[in-house]
């Protein structure tokens, strides 16, 4: 065990108000920009993720972590001992958890997610927009997005006669 | 205590003046004294502002202090940014904003208050609060607070602490304040924190930085903590700030439908939705049902892609899908579509266009694939075409799409010369399906193609099928028996191959060369008995064959010999699955007939037997008495007497009395099943 802790390369990943995160490798690289990095060799020391604050980075280490296996090398290890399909299940329910958090914070995480290009993670933060505009009537989709209408009746009247069958 | 009712009652009144309504613009006819005064200069802060920061991202890191903005701006930053409201976010530029006048106004004209520096703060408990209050603390640590400009920061720091400690001892005294919820719930804590404290600094009620920050901290403090239940009440859009790339993502997986919908949300959502990357028409679900007969339809159709595309003009996209029942009134206008995806530099084009109607018409009104309108740069730009129901005749020398990468199609008119010619220059086709493509004649594909990992090819009338692909993973082929050239796909896992009439005999050599390396093996046949029945010993020729399904449908008696042989061609199966459909009557087992017992062939890996269709006639139970005495390491078997897979027209049987089916298949396989083995009979 000792060794195979050995054998893994860290990563230190930096957040823009200071605080550093020592990840390893195959962790950091379920981010495509941060995988991009090291294979260009560009990762000696630290790496700086600018935009994203430390709350936010260490929720997306977070997620990063738990994927990590199901993607990775590591996965043969961890799918011999628990069935694929209850390791998809557990992921799933871990994921409802995680994005459990205030809009705000969902909000950072997906231009984090879109900016570390890390496709479940913006899968997942976005899956909530996706619901809510697809499911629901513009009241709704409005209230979510904490949007105004800001447009006199008359407007909204040409923007949905211009669009009718959208509106049926 | 006579001092804190004071206060209150400050607090309450502006609080009162200083409805956040105020500062929405079209609330200036409304706003009372304070309303009218402070709006004006907040917005007109607020463009100074985001411009400001939009410049520079310095403030963020705490750089700043040129005088005009002072640490109370950095104390509220940094509190926003601890809460994790981006950079673009409205409030917190108002909030940073009107801190900074404030603590600019309070530094210049306010004298420096005598108070203990580091006065204790009292332990309290109020939730969102004492985050709040800690994240300040943490972020306006008196040191912190020193490293800007020097006298302005003196005179600064103290107020915090002053006002966080008003605020606990106002707190200490008024618990109620937190129960009750106060000001219809938009101003916190923080406003009366800061009320207090310039109350107690005796700055005057009417002036317009204090109403102007204690609105400002209101709202923040508001937003922070109550902003996600009160979505409405804080006008804040965070989705429609995203970068456009998480924009294209969460609209590229709603329908168009959904997307164009989201224009009336309102003026900033206007044209979101024409970042979506796939316009996708769908005749079904866009015009909904067809009750005005066919003409309306389509009219109604072609109207609205042209007002959709109108709307996206000079917007690049990926992919242009149209599905619809071809009308003779279409192909002008598809043609514009195509023209239209050229000028966007659309990737994909999907044109499925095949008559709803059971019987298709014939195939002379077909809409003629426009070679002619694609010009040479998106030829190379195109990944994906998918067409249906449409003439595809390329041009003479039309050298393939270089970057093609997916080809889906289905009931086109090809040209048997062409095609070949064309695919052998796609080389980076990945996905190739043609189903209903009569080429009458053979598929010869001699341009290699490496990236080629499906290839799908039903009902096509070929006469030979030869390809240089040597990634090739899925196979899937229907139709006449014809030589089958797959020599250099050695990575060949999976394969469903449906043949017409054949005999296994036929069926082996035919796939015998080209399948050695699958490891999934489905086989549809209408059998044909071989002329002369005999047990072959055919060399190993699957020999990675761990699954096979094999559909077989007997119009003549079953062959138990040339079954059991093609099984011996595949000894290392571990998960058989045969599903048996006679078409015609089928005779039970009769007592005195003999079961042969075949000579010995181990399948020592096969675990699992699925059989349907079980009809305990005389074949069906000598194979199954043969498996089960040739399987050692069985562990399910499952017999079903329902057909799974029927043949076309064919109705199921419904003479079949299950009870004696399954009584016969107890009674022969009572004793030479193992006990390991699990026996399913339905």
């Amino acid at each position: 065990m000792a060794t195979r802790e050995a054998g893994k390369k860290m990563i230190m990943l930096k957040s823009p108000d200071g605080m550093e995160f020592e990840v390893e490798e195959a962790v950091a690289m379920e981010s495509q920009t941060i995988r991009k990095m090291i294979e260009d060799d560009c990762a000696d020391t630290a790496i700086l993720i600018p935009n994203i604050n430390s709350k936010i980075l260490s929720r997306v280490i977070e997620y990063c972590n738990k994927h990590v296996p199901t993607t990775g090398a590591t996965g043969a290890a961890a799918s011999d001992t628990v069935a694929p399909a209850a390791l998809a299940e557990d992921l799933k329910i871990w994921d409802a958890e995680f994005i459990k958090v205030n809009r705000a914070t969902r909000f950072d995480l997906i231009q984090a997610a879109s900016y570390l290009n890390i496709k479940g993670l913006l899968d997942l933060t976005s899956q909530t927009t996706i619901d809510t505009i697809s499911d629901n009537s513009l009241e709704e989709i409005r209230s979510f997005l904490s949007t105004k209408n800001d447009y006199l009746p008359e407007e909204e009247q040409t923007i949905r006669r211009e669009n009718q069958w959208a509106f049926q | 205590m006579g001092n804190m009712l004071t206060v209150m009652l400050g607090t309450t009144a502006v609080v009162d003046r200083c409805h956040p309504r105020q500062l929405h613009p079209r609330a200036t006819s409304s706003s009372r004294i304070a309303g009218h005064q402070f709006e004006p200069l907040s917005i007109l802060a607020f463009r100074a502002m985001s411009e400001h920061i939009g410049r520079s991202e310095a403030f963020c890191r705490k750089q700043i202090s040129n005088g005009r903005f002072q640490l109370l701006t950095i104390l509220v930053c940094g509190a926003i940014r601890a809460e994790g409201i981006t950079a673009n976010d409205p409030f917190k530029l108002c909030g940073i904003l009107i801190c900074g006048v404030l603590s600019d106004y309070i530094a210049h004209g306010a004298e420096e208050p005598a108070v203990d520096l580091l006065g204790d703060l009292p332990e309290f408990r109020m939730g969102n609060i004492l985050n709040f209050t800690t994240t300040v603390a943490d972020h306006c640590h008196p040191r912190q607070l020193r490293i800007g400009s020097g006298t302005v920061s003196r005179q600064l720091e103290p107020l915090s602490i002053l006002a966080f400690r008003a605020l606990c001892k106002h707190i200490q005294r008024h618990e109620a304040f937190h129960r009750k919820r106060i000001a219809n719930g938009q101003f916190q804590l923080l406003s009366i924190l800061l009320c207090g404290v310039i109350h107690a600094k005796g700055i005057i009620g009417n002036d317009r930085c204090k109403l102007c920050c204690i609105l400002i901290c209101g709202v923040i403090s508001d937003y922070i903590h109550h902003g996600p239940i009160d979505a409405n009440e804080s006008a804040i859009d965070l989705f429609g700030d995203l970068p456009e790339g998480v924009l294209c993502t969460i609209f590229s997986k709603l329908s168009l439908k959904e997307a164009v919908r989201t224009s009336a949300v309102s003026r900033k959502w206007r044209y979101l939705w024409t970042v979506c990357p796939k316009l996708s028409f769908d005749g079904s679900t866009i015009c909904g049902n067809n009750r005005y007969g066919k003409q309306v339809y389509a009219l109604a159709f072609i109207r609205i892609v042209n007002r959709v595309l109108a709307q996206c003009r000079g917007k690049l996209f990926e992919e242009l899908a149209i599905k619809i029942d071809l009308n003779r009134m279409f192909v002008e206008h598809l043609n514009n579509w195509v023209r239209f995806a050229v000028s966007s530099s659309a990737k994909a084009l999907v044109f499925d266009l095949a008559p709803q109607e059971h019987q298709l018409p014939g195939r002379d009104g077909q809409y003629k694939f426009p070679f002619k309108l694609l010009d040479k740069d998106s030829v190379h730009r195109l990944q994906k075409i998918h067409l249906s129901f449409v003439d595809f005749q390329p041009p003479m020398q039309f050298n393939g799409f270089p970057n093609l990468r997916k080809l889906d199609l289905n009931l086109v008119n090809v040209n048997g010369k062409d095609i070949p010619h064309m695919l052998s220059n796609c080389c980076n086709l990945e996905w190739l399906s043609m189903v209903r493509c009569h080429l009458n004649g053979e598929l010869k594909v001699n341009g290699p193609l490496p990236h080629l990992l499906h290839l799908k090819l039903v009902y096509c009338d070929v006469t030979s099928i030869a390809f240089d692909t040597v990634n090739l993973a899925t196979f899937i082929y229907k139709g006449r028996k014809v030589p089958i050239d797959l020599n250099k796909s050695l990575e060949l896992v999976c394969a469903d191959i449906w043949f017409s009439t054949v005999t296994f005999e036929r069926a082996i050599t035919l796939l015998g060369k080209v399948l050695k390396n699958v490891q999934h093996l489905t086989l549809d046949m209408d059998c044909k008995p071989p002329e002369i029945p005999r047990l072959m010993h055919y060399r190993c020729m699957f020999s990675r064959m761990t699954y096979l399904q094999l559909r077989l449908v007997y119009v003549e008696g079953l062959d138990v010999l040339s079954l059991v042989s093609f099984l011996r061609s595949a000894p290392f199966i571990e998960k058989l699955e045969l599903h048996f459909c006679f078409p015609g009557y089928i005779h039970l087992v009769q007592e005195p007939e003999s079961i042969r017992k075949l000579p010995e062939c181990l399948f020592n890996n096969l675990k699992s037997l699925h059989v349907t269709g079980f009809k305990a006639c005389t074949g069906q139970v000598e194979f199954l008495m043969h498996m089960v005495e040739n399987a050692p390491a069985l562990e399910g078997l499952t017999i079903d007497q329902s057909e799974k897979y029927l043949l076309e027209g064919h109705k199921k049987d419904a003479k079949t009395v299950i009870d004696l089916v399954h009584r016969t298949a107890k009674k022969y396989l009572e004793g030479k099943i193992s006990p390991r083995c699990i026996l399913m009979l339905l």
